[in-house]
């Protein structure tokens, strides 16, 4: 072998960071994103805690976030209802666009999110369930569409597993039948369905952040915490992968254990994000595809499809609250609508994809 | 240059009593197969005969329903993954480029087996790389997407990314396909060179019966899922095999270039 | 090997097309059944006498002719729609995902509708017709114009384009129905859920002819997509301008989903799988796929019709309710029994 003196320049799309004998490599306008995403995350959560019917200025604020309040009232306001409320934004978007992430590489089709397999119907289902048949209060409601959507796919996952494999393709096709059979279900509760059950249940469906308190936003918060790492590191295994499953096991990936590993944590990521605010439209589509416009792909961006769908989340709720009309504007069709138009000015302007 | 018949030889990868198939349909019974160590050893057969199949299945790709494959005379489906495949990397057929990935980045991702999760790149994996691109001679190609390139210079790629992987042991699914004649000598030559002067065990799978013995030191014939016939393409290649295996009426001389059994045909045998 | 190769396809296509044979004279039969059974109980003899002998005066030939036969047509023109128009969208994205509701064509038939409800007090099932058709074709150009449809078609932009667009009118339908009056809801759902309840002549007619056009100009585009499929370069050497037939095959599934969903609302399982299905049993080639594909859609339709009737009798299960039911789990075994082919 030769010196490494004699070797060529590679233009690799990545930097090296070195420690000792630790080494990272890092895609330069992949941090760049990230570092940008971050800040205006930063500002969108301020935004989301000083606006709203009761004006608290920035020093209050501060004042109030470092433990020295002097309102009990503001104290209240932004630590019992603001923050809980922004921080399930902040997490359910950065689940979504994780999980989003995920499936993508998995189905190896821009299409594909939690719902390929069924989850975000499988979790309507059970929503629309306990509201339509049992007339269920909020909390078990959330309970049901976990449940609904996790059940659903572990079922899609059983039923295309074959010779030990369930492969992209037949999860995909799978994922259609058994979604469709809910989405039917769903269909049919709602026409058959007293009317007002099925507006609460219209209601539900358009995905909500108002009266989150800590008892929605911890629980996916920590699923964040705990399965976003888990998703970062499996992500190297899952890049892999999109070369096919035989380039990769040549490589030393454990296939199917990766696949069935990283679904499980996209599949929980998904869940919790739908148990504390409902279905969101698009964020988990929209966060990975916008990423990959923004940076040039080296691999799976898990981290910054997360702070994506974390800023998609934070700043749709904090332009809702900011418009004048007063409408009822959920915050998934909200997200729906700026995370499309966001995507439709990029389509329009980009010549080539 | 004749080598004996080698069913005695020396060999770490050895397949025993397999048995190989998909989805309840079998393609191969009861093989036996020991692969000569540091020999270039070449498969042959008529399509659909489950030459890749073997191949898949030496590479652990594909799990015996009976019998195992042996490295090192332990079950290969037993040894960490990560383990094997820093002794032994397979060229898969259809393996695709994700989009947008570019060329030096693909070859990189060959190093993967020796990375850990920080330990992401070192002097050694550079080495590797920049040696894979210039072997393989797509170093000028460095940043251009995989996806925009000819059909000869994806291959090249793909080849320079399982020998970044600096395996001992390779195996090759038809790895001169959509290489033009040049492409496909200088492939195999390089192939060659890598198993002469560094001592690599090679096997491939190839469709081209002139180039399997002009490169092979080992010959493997297979028809119907079964080994015919194994050993040096002087003793193994009689007109007598090739109507046998392929079904094909022809003529064997000696190639005047490189001396080694030619096959030319004189149409399909009756 | 040629010659092999020509004997059997020689030897194949007989098989193809009896199998085709068979599977219309399975639909003509769903489409009898439709005929004679409903919610309203008439004899048989009855209504043999209203399709051989009508008479004007009597209510029960009135009800079989006016809303029977013209329901059963439907049935069968949007089931013939939607089939071919998935097997096109599928086809031209190269995408298994793709379900003809990519266009937009579904979405922007909803939101206009929920719009025409909402605002304008709209609730004839006619008037919806003429609102969801405007809806999808608006919807649809502005996928096109995104998508670059026109100039050299890249499938990953125009399914994007086509989701970008659809969830912004999706979640505007949804900000609608919610900010506006219960009784918009309650009108929507009936009809988002997809049915051929009360469709009369006056659906019938301009929706057959829009369909008509689009079968016709798929099939005639059938072999040009074959070779296009192979790849722009051999497909312009074979003399086929790849550019021209994408643009047209995209005209055909917006004039085909257009009408389908304008006339029954968004049904979206049967396009989605009627050629995944067709795909299991002719392969690939699109001069057998698209009869196939339309065929076997058809005959879904009007048998999830009949079953809604049945089923749901005194009142009745909607035909896209019915559809997803009753297909779903048929495609699910056949996804995990059969080889996939491939797109």
């Amino acid at each position: 072998m030769k010196p490494i003196a004699d070797l060529p320049e590679l233009p690799f799309a990545t930097r090296l960071w070195r420690w000792r004998h630790w080494s990272l490599r890092v895609s330069l306008p992949a941090l760049v994103v990230a570092v940008a995403l971050s800040l205006v995350l930063m500002l969108a959560m301020l935004a989301s805690l000083v606006m709203g019917t009761l004006d608290i200025g920035l020093a209050e604020l501060l004042a109030i976030l470092g433990g020295r309040a002097e309102n009990p009232l503001y104290h209240h306001i932004v630590l019992n209802i603001r923050l809980p409320r922004a921080v399930t934004a902040l997490f359910v978007g950065a689940a979504l666009g994780a999980s989003g992430a995920v499936f993508q590489s998995i189905s190896r089709n821009a299409l594909g999110s939690p719902d390929v397999i069924g989850f975000t119907t499988g979790s309507a289902t059970g929503a629309i369930a306990q509201i339509v048949l049992f007339g269920g209060g909020a909390l078990s409601v959330a309970v049901a569409a976990v449940a609904g959507g996790v059940l659903t796919a572990i079922v899609v996952y059983g039923l295309s597993v074959r010779g030990g494999q369930a492969g992209g393709y037949r999860l995909i096709l799978t994922g259609i039948g058994v979604g469709a059979v809910l989405a039917a279900l769903n269909n049919l509760m709602l026409v058959k369905g007293d009317l007002d059950d099925a507006v609460a249940a219209n209601l539900w469906l358009a995905g909500s952040l108002d009266a989150r308190t800590w008892q929605q936003a911890i629980p996916v918060a920590l699923g964040v915490v705990v399965l976003v790492p888990l998703c970062i590191v499996g992500a190297r295994a899952l890049a892999l992968m999109e070369m096919g499953d035989d380039a990769a096991a040549q490589l030393g990936v454990s296939v199917e254990r990766q696949r069935r590993a990283l679904l499980f944590y996209a599949v929980v990521l998904a869940a919790l994000a739908t148990g504390a605010a409902g279905p969101i439209a698009f964020v988990a589509l929209a966060a990975p595809q916008l990423v990959r416009r923004l940076v040039p792909y080296t691999g799976l961006a898990v981290m910054n499809s997360a702070l994506m769908g974390a800023t998609l989340m934070l700043v749709g709720d904090v332009l809702t609250r900011l418009l004048p009309f007063n409408l009822t504007l959920p915050i998934g069709r909200v997200t729906g609508i700026v995370g499309g138009v966001y995507l439709i000015v990029l389509l329009a302007r980009a010549r080539r994809l | 240059m004749t080598i004996t018949q080698s069913t005695q030889a020396q060999g770490r990868l050895q397949a025993q009593n397999v048995t190989l198939g998909y989805d309840g349909r079998q393609v191969s019974e009861q093989l036996n197969l020991t692969v000569p160590d540091g020999r270039f050893s070449v498969i042959v057969g008529p399509n659909g005969c489950g030459k890749s199949t073997l191949l898949r299945s030496l590479g652990r790709l594909l799990k015996p329903q009976q019998g195992q494959v042996l490295l090192d005379g332990a079950d290969m489906n037993r040894l960490p993954t990560k383990a094997l495949a820093r002794e032994l990397g397979l060229l898969p057929q259809g393996a695709q480029a994700p989009d947008g990935l570019r060329v030096v980045d693909l070859v990189a991702r060959g190093r993967y087996p020796h990375q850990q999760l920080l330990r992401q790149w070192s002097a050694q994996d550079h080495a590797a790389v920049a040696e894979a691109m210039r072997l393989t001679d797509v170093l000028e190609l460095a940043d251009r997407e995989v996806d925009q390139l000819s059909g000869g210079q994806r291959q090249r790629v793909w080849i320079a990314m399982v020998l970044a992987q600096q395996t001992p042991l390779l195996l090759l699914d038809e790895p001169t396909t959509y290489l033009d004649l040049a492409h496909q000598l200088e492939v195999l030559d390089l192939l060659r060179e890598l198993n002469r002067l560094n001592g690599h065990t090679l096997v491939a799978v190839l469709h081209d019966l002139n180039q399997a013995c002009r490169y092979a030191d080992h010959l493997i014939a297979m028809r119907e899922g079964r080994i015919v016939a194994e050993g040096a393409p002087r003793e193994l290649m009689t007109e007598q095999l090739v109507a046998e295996v392929f079904g094909l009426d022809c003529l064997i001389i000696d190639d005047p270039v490189s001396g080694t059994p030619m096959v030319i045909p004189r149409g399909r045998a009756g | 090997m040629s010659v092999g190769a020509s004997t059997v396809t020689l030897e194949r296509s007989p098989r193809r097309l009896w199998g085709l044979v068979a599977l219309v004279l399975l639909t003509a039969l769903a489409a009898l059944a439709s005929l004679f059974i409903g919610s309203r109980p008439i004899p048989v003899a009855v209504t043999l006498d209203a399709l051989l002998a009508y008479d004007p005066s009597n209510s029960a030939h009135l009800l079989v002719h006016h809303l029977r036969v013209p329901r059963t047509l439907l049935a069968l023109v949007v089931g013939a729609a939607l089939g071919v128009a998935g097997a096109l969208m599928q086809g031209l994205t190269r995408n298994p995902l793709a379900d003809p509701g990519l266009f937009g064509v579904n979405a922007g038939a909803t939101t206009a509708i929920v719009a025409a409800i909402a605002f304008f007090g709209v609730d004839s099932v006619s008037a919806y017709t003429s609102f969801g058709l405007i809806g999808a074709a608006l919807a649809a150009l502005a996928v096109y114009r995104l998508g670059g449809v026109g100039g050299g078609l890249n499938p990953v932009r125009v399914v994007l384009a086509g989701a970008a667009i659809t969830v912004v009118l999706l979640a505007i339908t949804h900000l609608i129905t919610l900010n506006s009056d219960v009784q918009v809801f309650d009108r929507f759902r009936h009809w988002a859920v997809g049915s051929l309840q009360g469709r009369g002549q006056s659906v019938l007619l301009p929706i057959t002819l829009l369909v008509v056009l689009g079968l016709a100009l798929s099939l005639t585009l059938a072999r040009a997509l074959d070779t296009v499929a192979l790849g722009e370069d051999l497909g312009r050497s074979l003399g086929v301008h790849p550019v021209l037939v994408r643009s047209l095959a995209a005209l055909a599934i917006v004039v085909l989903a257009g009408a389908a969903t304008a006339a029954a609302g968004p049904i979206s399982f049967i396009g989605l799988t009627a050629p995944h299905l067709a795909r299991f049993i002719v392969g690939p080639e699109h001069r057998w796929l698209l009869p196939y594909a339309l065929v076997i859609a058809a005959l879904l339709v009007v048998m999830a019709d009949v079953l809604g009737r049945v089923i749901g009798y005194p009142g009745e299960i909607g035909v896209g309710i019915m559809v997803a039911l009753l297909g779903g789990p048929f495609f699910v075994v056949l996804v995990r029994r059969w080889r996939l082919v491939q797109l």
